[in-house]
């Protein structure tokens, strides 16, 4: 009924690391290619690869392309973001440095994240969660399909009032 | 542009077609009438919906150029004028069916503490009619479409002898339930209009949980296919679809003679003469169109010579709490589904004694989005990024909890919907403006909101998301407007009497929630229905009378 997270695992092993024209996707529409890398590289030190997919395995860079399609004021908030951490430059930087440069712009020292950080953080969520690798293999989800039954808590430790 | 009138008078002329119009249609024609029913959009193809379309698969679908049926009305066909820095969130449906479509299915039993608590704290009218003369419809409504639900009978959350079997709770669910009890606060079984078992013909439902797409098996109620289906295969409705409308015309008398509408998209303009007419089509439009009904006899709109039709508009406050239990953190995923939205419920939470109580009315609570979701967009807000995010994520995703209380907006009446003097829409129908904000009372409520929300997370030792006390959602959020055309025993200060007939226009009716006197703290729909069901006896009773 649902696909386990072996399975989705199996078929996800094809298709990880794979660089975005390797996907089947073409040119980025509404970033440069420099930008575009920049930006696929920071989703994934927002949600990385462990023992489940992380972003650029889950096509998040390509989702966002997409939404600041959609979305004028993001994309200029995402170009931005990328220029005042050097551009391209980024990406030849150490993955320690490229943490410091991200913890910096994140509100974990102490003061309050900055805008393209927040953007970009709840874009990479949004998009990731709402992918067959996010919400399958990473979460474990197995919802919306049809059941008999609806089988709710079958735990009585937690279903005591008192 | 031609206008296009018929030559025939139809019996009853129903404009809307949703919970409201939908009864009204179907207990007409049941009864001998035959009907005439615009509605401003058409019947939405069940056969299309996504329902069973998951995130990642509706993402290939519209990159692919496809799209599912859109139930919303756009602002930009419609637009909603509200003063700067006080919107107005105004959700509508026109299609058949209305927002029954998409509703949120929570099935409610107003108390007589609802409808006399009015009279017994002075703030405006009460309800015009008693629990015993509402109870034998809320009686057959539940039998008609099936509502599961639990045996509790409380104060304010009268019991019911029909209710179908209530889905079993989440896990999160019985978690809260206890943590609430523990600060004092009782849970009941949640009460939804969701076939948990074959009933008349629908369903049962399937657990998919994605109600909010639109039903692929119609397993819970919309007006559509449980109301309009029905009556059509009478032989005495009729449906427009596609017409939009936009005035009851009246004749010499004073009484109502007919309504003028518009191809929605044809733009076309036409009349359409009739005997009667009910008004359904959800509060907000239906004031509109009242206050578009100018005639001769009707400066002030129609049956409204003591100003009261666009006036009292309530709605009802509301704002989110999210945290996660520690007894599932890092626990197993369940598919928790379910029927999509809560199982439990709280009724009006009266603080033993009144402690603390220093606001009219009240509040309730629901709790839809517990556990595992197709989404984990409260990541947003844990802080930092990398693998520790992620893992943060995953462990607190099936232990998610959610509050979302409602409270009660007291009636007032500079709380108000006018017509726009200059701006028109496509048909040159006068737009709308609300003008609408919550009070001190409300702000009061909030803080008690907060404080039974923070008792029960606090009881659960839940790790809560942040949150600002005081917040709360856009106005109109709750999408529970009532109070604009409102019933009353006193004709100086209300347009309908107890059974929905306007004061000065005897044949007119008002059946939907706009004749609702207060907004409550509670769902409307099941009480809508009830309410259109008996004024339309009353209706039926008056024509074999030949007094209407």
């Amino acid at each position: 009924m649902s696909t386990t997270r072996r399975d989705a695992l199996k078929v996800l092993a094809a298709t990880t690391s794979l660089p975005f024209a390797a996907q089947g996707a073409t040119e980025p529409k509404n970033f440069t290619a420099e930008e575009f890398a920049v930006l696929s590289r920071l989703s994934d030190l927002i949600l990385p690869r462990t023992d489940t997919p992380g972003a650029v395995d889950a096509g998040v860079p390509a989702i966002l392309d997409d939404a600041a399609g959609r979305s004028p004021a993001l994309r200029n908030t995402l170009r931005e973001g990328i220029a005042s951490l050097g551009g391209a430059k980024f990406l030849t930087e150490s993955e320690a440095s490229q943490n410091q440069a991200l913890r910096r712009i994140s509100g974990l020292d102490g003061a309050a994240p900055t805008p393209f950080f927040t953007a970009l953080k709840n874009e990479v969520i949004d998009a990731y969660y709402s992918t067959r690798e996010g919400l399958v293999a990473e979460l474990g989800y197995h919802g919306n399909v049809p059941l008999a039954e609806f089988p709710g808590c079958t735990h009585p430790e937690h279903q005591r009032l008192d | 542009m031609q206008i296009r009138s018929s030559p025939e008078i139809a019996d009853v002329l129903i404009v809307g077609s949703g919970a409201a119009g939908g009864m009204a249609a179907w207990n007409l024609t049941r009864q001998g009438v035959n009907v005439t029913l615009l509605d401003a959009g058409e019947r939405f193809n069940r056969a299309r919906f996504w329902t069973h379309v998951r995130p990642w698969e509706r993402r290939a679908r519209e990159a692919r150029g496809l799209h599912p049926p859109e139930f919303y009305l756009q602002a930009s066909e419609q637009p909603v004028l509200t003063p700067p820095g006080r919107p107005f969130d105004l959700t509508r449906v026109w299609g058949r069916g209305g927002k029954t479509n998409v509703w949120g299915r929570v099935a409610l039993r107003y108390s007589d503490l609802n409808f006399h608590e009015p009279a017994l704290d002075g703030w405006e009218i009460p309800w015009p009619v008693t629990y015993a003369e509402m109870a034998p419809y809320y009686d057959r409504v539940e039998q008609l479409i099936g509502v599961c639900g639990g045996d509790d009978d409380e104060p304010f959350l009268p019991g019911s002898r029909y209710h179908l079997p209530p889905p079993n709770p989440r896990c999160g669910e019985y978690l809260i339930r206890r943590a609430a009890h523990h600060a004092g606060v009782k849970i009941v079984a949640g009460r939804r209009a969701v076939v948990t078992r074959e009933h008349n013909g629908h369903g049962p439902c399937h657990y998919c949980g994605a109600c909010g797409r639109g039903c692929d098996i119609a397993a819970f109620f919309n007006s559509s296919d449980y109301l309009l289906e029905p009556a059509l295969a009478t032989g005495r409705l009729t449906i427009v679809d596609n017409a939009v409308a936009a005035e009851i015309l009246t004749g010499d008398d004073g009484l109502a003679s007919g309504v003028r509408y518009f191809g929605r998209h044809s733009r076309d303009e036409h009349t359409l003469r009739a005997r009667r007419v009910v008004v359904a089509a959800s509060c907000v439009d239906s004031t509109r169109l009242l206050l578009n009904s100018r005639g001769a006899r009707h400066p002030n709109g129609i049956a409204n010579s003591n100003d009261v039709i666009g006036r009292y508009l309530c709605e009802q406050i509301r704002f989110h709490m999210y945290g996660f239990v520690p007894e599932l953190m890092g626990g197993p995923v369940h598919n928790d589904d379910g029927i999509s939205g809560a199982h439990i419920y709280m009724p009006r939470f009266v603080p033993p004694g009144g402690k603390g109580r220093d606001y009219l009315r009240g509040y309730g609570m629901q709790f839809w989005g517990f556990g595992a979701g197709a989404g984990a967009s409260f990541g947003k807000q844990l802080p930092g990024f990398g693998a520790g995010l992620k893992r943060g994520i995953k462990q607190r995703y099936p232990a998610l909890v959610a509050l979302h209380p409602y409270g009660e907006v007291l009636p007032r009446a500079d709380n108000r919907i006018t017509l726009d003097p200059v701006r028109k829409d496509a048909y040159g129908i006068p737009l709308m403006r609300i003008d609408y904000s919550i009070g001190e009372n409300e702000r009061r409520m909030a803080e008690a909101m907060y404080t039974t929300c923070e008792e029960i997370l606090h009881a659960a030792k839940a790790e809560v998301l942040p949150y600002q006390r005081g917040w709360l959602d856009v106005n109109g959020a709750a999408i529970h407007e009532h109070g604009t055309c409102r019933m009353g025993s006193d004709p100086k200060r209300s347009a309908l009497n107890k059974y929905c007939q306007a004061h000065e226009v005897k044949n007119l009716f008002v059946v939907d929630g706009a004749s609702f006197p207060t907004s409550t703290e509670k769902n409307p729909t099941l009480t809508i229905l009830a309410n259109a069901w008996r004024a339309t006896d009353y209706m039926a009773a008056e024509m074999a009378a030949g007094r209407v």
